[in-house]
Parts: C-alpha cells; structure tokens; sequence
C-alpha cells in the first residue's frame, strides 16, 4: 500500500496527466452531448427532433456516455498508459524506484493501482458533466428526468473503466517495450483507429479475419459499450457483452503479466 | 551540509574486522562480444569507504549497477549484507546514487524525498532533516526541473541518506558541486564511515579519493587491476636528493645501495630505499664533500599509479583524459 500511496502521489501531482484528463474529458462532453445536440438541434420536423435527443436524456445516461469510450476515448487513454509508465524511461527514473526497497512487481503493481484510481476518478466525473447535461437536456425539453438504477449506472461506470483501463495498460505496455513514450503512443493510437478499422473492414471477405477479430480489443471494447445499452462505437454484433469482458479482462492480465515480464527480465538502464 | 569532523581514514579502528557489507565474487558482465566487467571480486566493509577508480567506459557503473541488482551478471555473485543483489531487505538498507541522480521533474526535492520515503516505508518526518543535511532545506519546495546540477547531485545524497542506510553507493557524488559543496562532501562521507557505515566511492576525483578512503579499487578495461589501502599506495616509496655535484651525490649512492636503487632526473636524485635511511644518506654525501640541499620522502599519488595503471592496460590516452 505504501507504493501504492508513492505512485498514486506521483500521479495527482503530475499536472500533464490531469491536462490531459482534461482535455479528455472536454472532448467526451463535446462527442457525447454538444454534437448530437447540435445535430438534433438542425433537424426542423419535431419527431425527428425529439428521436435525436432520445439518446441523451438522463435515462440512457449510462450508454451515452460510454459511447466513444471504445473508439476515440480508448485511442487518447493509451496515450495516458504510455505517459505513466514510459516517462519512467525518459526521466531515468527506473533505477531510482527499483534501488528503493520494494520489488519490481510491487512497483509496476502500484502504478497499475494508480492508473486504475485516475481512471476510476475520469470515469465518475464523466459521468457526473454527462448527467448534468443529459438533466439540463431534459428540462429544456420539459421531459421527466428519469434516472436510470444504481445497477445500471454502476454497470456503466465500471464497463467504461474496464475498457480505459484495458486500453492504458496497453499502451503502458507499450511504452515498456519501446522504453519511450512517443512510439508507444504512436503505435497504439495507430492499431486502434487504422490497423483495427482495416482489418475490421476486411473480415467480410477474409474467414480467417472474421474468427480473429472476435478477440480485438477494439471489437470487444464496443461489445462492451454496447452490452450497456450503446449504440455508437464499433461493434459490429460479432460477440455479445459476457464475451467482450472475458476478453477485455484477458487483454488487461496479459497486459500486466507481459509488462511485469518485461520489468523483472530487463536490465535497468 | 552539516556534518561533524571526521576521523582520518586509515585510523585504529579496522573495517576488515568486520564482515564484508558488500562481497562481490567474479562479477562478469558481457554483452554480446564486449566483456564489460571481467571477473570482478572486491569487498567493502562497514566503516570503510571503498574509492572504486577507472577510466571512463571501464565498468565502475556495470559494476554498481550489478551491486545493486538493476543489472544482473553473466557471471559471479554478489552479496549485500548477506542478500543477493536487489533483495528488498538489502535495499532498504542501501542508499545509493548511480551515475546522475535521477529525479521527477515536476515534483519539489522534498516531494521528490516523499515518493521515496513512502516506498521505502519511511515516515515522511524524515526528508526535513534528510535535505538539511545536503543543505537544500531551503530549496526543498523548488521543482526538480529547475535545479543546477550540483543541487540534483545534493538531492541524489539525500535520498541516499534518507533511509539511514548501512551501505552507501555514490557513484561521483561531487560531480557538479562548488569547491564548498566538495569539501562538505568529503567530510559527510568520513563521518559516515566514522558512524559504521560502508561506503562504496566511485569518483574521478583522485584527489577526493585519497582523502576519504581507506582502501581502492582500480578496474581498467572491465579488470580489477588494484585493491589495496590508499595507505599502501601513497606508502613512501624512497627519497629524492638534491645534492652538488650530482654525478658526485650519484656514484656514492650507487655504490652504497646499488645502481638499481638509484636513478637521476634533472637536478634531482631518485633514490629507492626506506624513507627512514634519509639521516643516513645525509651523512654518507655529507662525509663524502658533497654538498646537500636537501633530502625528502617521495610519496606515489594516486594520480601516478591511476596513469600507469591506465597506460599499461592501453587506455592511456582514455585514462589521462577522466584525471582532474
């Protein structure tokens, strides 16, 4: 726990990982609220208006704003991942933690608690702007604000944290394998929105590709979503939401298992 | 940095009475074709400091680093307090400093102290007095990123001090430091040995080194080439004689102790005997008419033997190039 308390320091006073949070956290608001709502704002016939504001009132909450955690949301996190745990690298700071006193597991344990905690604090406030929106929504529209149950808001919650988490390990892995942080970023915001996408767009004609992309991340991260109640992100009804967290889970132990590898196996420049 | 005076190395306590804090057994580091540390066995024990010497690229930091578990060796063994390398219950009484301290930029020196206190298990109590003793109590609260060097050089001393370890390794502690921050360093560094603790030094600083250490090791080309007490190397070696007429002064010292003892260079004579044959040597010249301007012991520095030891391993122009 005292690691824990070390990495968890590290992160809250790191101003670069909260500006970016930030900046996270206004993009979210701007594709989950302001632009469905602009667009719903353009369309003049009065049910079509009211079907495109449907999505956004306090009922749905959860799958909105889960929506573009699989997509765009999970491509800016594993920027987050790298940021972690790659700057270690840069700063040369390897070599100060593991000349402390606690193992190298411990270590790498901690920041992946610390990773976790930051997103877990992401997601709540996430959801708490998307809940001011989606009751303000309401109220222009004179609409009962209904809220969904604590179940499902807690089943949102935490399926948005899993796919984060998931996706900031990945490119926390990624940082470790690449000792850096540019490339980790580089190739991970890559696979997600180009190679994924690509290959995605392929399996229809490819048999192999359509077995395979069962287990992408990007797949089982809109599966995810989607088993909320979203109906943006990429799924593409391949697997259903048992299946998208079985896989998202596998994805976050390999993660950790390989990073842990990697840390404990290397020399420490 | 406040310390108290420090005893002279070498004084009647005996470091090698005790256990050895460090035991390294034929350290080997290879990578790929390149032998960077080749069978390295050295000791280090409580209430010594240990100067570790050697030209650039000669393996004291592959060595350090296997010391302290970051690297692991292709061959050899190393115990830490009787723990193998990177052990946490050896660390936790281990501060160290390898090559440049390395730190969290944005973070404060003290914040910098309390990410490692609180992996350390250290009660956050400890940094205050932890950068008093480095003498940046006064620029804790200051960001890392705005540091001088020698400041960061302080900083890496404190968070070695921090956990009140047995077995400090400081890899060029002074590197950066002001003539003042030197001197405070030295006198740290004798205190700690005074209070117990094993010191392992690595430094180019031949000067530092021959007054804070008690024994040295000199690795050339990833070899140990020298372990033996500064004592031992600054041990005088023979004396040197001014005396007119020198071919005169040279014969007669030949015939007396052999021409291999005796050697002239410039207006001076080499003489290769007990320091304490210089009342002897005095009279001989004396006796003979030759008149005697002086006669003095002549110690080795360390320099010296740091050259030749670089010179005849084939670093020489490597080797004279790191002596400050």
């Amino acid at each position: 726990m005292t690691s824990y308390a070390a990495e968890w320091f590290k992160v809250v006073r790191r101003r670069t990982l909260w500006a970016f949070a930030g900046i996270w956290l206004v993009l979210a608001f701007g594709f989950e609220y302001i632009d469905p709502y602009v667009k719903a704002g353009a369309l003049h016939d009065a049910g079509q208006h009211l079907a495109a504001l449907r999505p956004l009132l306090p009922d749905v909450l959860p799958a909105q704003t889960v929506s573009g955690y699989s997509l765009w949301g999970g491509a800016l996190i594993i920027a987050f991942g790298a940021l972690v745990f790659g700057s270690e690298y840069g700063w040369g700071t390897w070599k100060t933690l593991f000349t402390i006193r606690p193992r190298r597991l411990t270590v790498l344990m901690a920041q992946v608690g610390a990773v976790g905690t930051a997103l877990a604090v992401l997601v709540a406030v996430d959801f708490l702007v998307s809940a001011a929106a989606s009751a303000l929504i309401a109220r222009s529209l004179t609409a009962p604000v209904q809220w969904p149950g604590v179940v499902s808001l807690l089943r949102g919650a935490g399926a948005g944290w899993l796919i984060l988490f998931a996706y900031a390990l990945f490119g926390g892995l990624g940082a470790l394998v690449t000792r850096g942080t540019a490339l980790a970023i580089g190739l991970g915001v890559t696979w997600v929105l180009v190679i994924e996408t690509l290959l995605r767009g392929l399996a229809g004609s490819v048999p192999l590709l359509r077995a395979l992309i069962k287990f992408f991340p990007g797949v089982n991260a809109g599966a995810l979503a989607a088993a909320v109640g979203s109906r943006g992100g990429i799924n593409i009804g391949i697997v259903g939401g048992a299946h998208a967290v079985a896989v998202i889970v596998g994805y976050a132990v390999l993660f950790i298992v390989l990073s842990g590898w990697i840390l404990t196996r290397r020399d420490v420049p | 940095m406040n310390t108290q005076t420090p005893p002279t190395p070498g004084s009647s306590r005996s470091p090698e009475s005790h256990p050895a804090a460090i035991a390294a057994s034929h350290l080997t580091k290879q990578y790929g074709r390149t032998l960077a540390v080749d069978s390295v066995t050295l000791s280090v024990h409580p209430g010594e400091v240990y100067g570790f010497l050697g030209p650039n690229g000669a393996g004291k930091t592959t060595t350090l680093r296997m010391l302290l578990g970051l690297i692991r060796p292709t061959a050899g063994r190393v115990r830490v307090l009787g723990r193998p390398a990177g052990d946490p219950e050896a660390l936790a009484r281990i501060g160290a400093m390898v090559e440049s301290p390395a730190f969290y930029p944005y973070l404060s020196g003290y914040d910098n102290l309390v990410v490692i206190a609180r992996h350390a298990r250290l009660p956050r109590l400890r940094v205050g007095p932890a950068l008093e003793a480095v003498g940046l109590d006064q620029r804790g609260g200051d960001r890392v990123s705005v540091y001088s060097l020698g400041m960061r050089q302080r900083l890496g001393v404190a968070a070695a001090l921090l956990k009140d370890p047995e077995i400090l390794i400081l890899d060029e502690p002074t590197n950066g430091l002001d003539p003042v921050g030197m001197a405070d360093m030295r006198r740290l560094l004798t205190a700690l040995a005074a209070s117990g603790k094993a010191v392992l030094l690595s430094s180019h600083q031949l000067g530092e080194v021959e007054h804070v250490c008690h024994r040295i090791g000199m690795i050339v080309q990833g070899r140990l080439t020298v372990d033996t007490t500064v004592a031992e190397v600054k041990g005088a070696e023979g004396l040197v004689v001014r005396a007119t007429p020198l071919s005169s002064a040279v014969r007669c010292l030949a015939d007396r102790y052999g021409a291999g003892r005796v050697s002239s260079s410039g207006d001076v004579i080499e003489l290769s005997v007990d320091p304490e044959q210089s009342v002897v040597v005095n009279r001989l010249l004396l006796d003979e008419g030759i008149e005697v301007h002086g006669v003095w012991t002549r110690e080795r520095t360390l320099e010296e033997l740091f050259l030749a030891q670089t010179t005849r391993q084939g670093g020489n122009s490597r080797g004279k190039g790191d002596v400050r």
